[in-house]
């Protein structure tokens, strides 16, 4: 199954909308779940996601309306996927606090957002994967903010995560491969 | 079926699973999902 990641759109407050250029890919019928790691922040983005997808999981992040969880555990497959804004998350997008939090819930893969940056990462045998901004929404950390989102197929034991990055008018794709080990 | 996902990828920008192009093996994977389901309710 395919999996869309994405988190920090921060509409309308921080950007008007999600880029053309992201939208046009999104086309219905291909993805069966959306992991959406928050500050989206309004009802009207929600909605949106469900036109891709009708498998729609959020958590809260520090800005949103509506009432999410904090955190979430999504199974997929062979992997239990961790979700955490990271707000909480003190130092912010500290490799070994979020390392704590994936212990915590005991998952395979850990997404969290909040940083506007994008990350992956493995340690120990796990994934983490950090989104960035699907808006390129400013960030008090991060000035130069690259709007990007990305996609994970699942396969057995084996994902692949297909990152597309905005730059400029274009959409630049690299992947990068995570294997269960047990 | 042949998976994409195993395929030799040069270009990924074009070897996607929301590419849009017609030479993209992601376009043919996802035809052939559509043919099966089609196949599923016809039998």
């Amino acid at each position: 199954p395919l999996v869309l990641v994405l988190g920090d759109l921060h509409i309308p407050h921080r950007a008007s909308a999600i880029p053309a250029q992201f939208k046009k890919l999104l086309v219905p019928g291909k993805i069966q779940h959306i992991l959406c790691l928050g500050n989206l922040c309004t009802k009207e983005t929600y909605d949106y996601l469900k036109t891709v997808a009708s498998d729609v999981h959020v958590v809260a992040g520090d800005f949103d309306e509506g009432d999410y969880p904090a955190q979430k555990v999504v199974t997929v497959g062979n992997f239990r996927i961790g979700m955490d804004h990271g707000h909480t998350i003190v130092p912010c997008g500290d490799r070994e606090a979020i390392a704590l939090v994936q212990r915590q819930l005991d998952v395979d893969i850990m997404l969290t957002g909040h940083t506007h940056e994008f990350a992956v990462w493995e340690s120990e045998g796990k994934y983490f994967l950090n989104p960035g901004s699907m808006t390129g929404a400013y960030s008090p950390m991060t000035s130069a903010v690259t709007p990007s989102f990305a996609l994970m197929a699942f396969q057995d034991k084996k994902v692949v995560t297909y990152v597309y990055k905005l730059h400029g008018e274009e959409v630049n794709v690299t992947k990068s491969e995570f294997v269960k080990s047990s | 079926v042949i998976d994409p996902q195993f395929e030799a990828e040069s270009d990924l920008n074009k070897n996607n699973p929301l590419s849009q192009d017609d030479d993209s093996p992601w376009q043919q994977y996802f035809k052939d999902s559509e043919l099966r389901e089609d196949i599923m309710r016809d039998v």
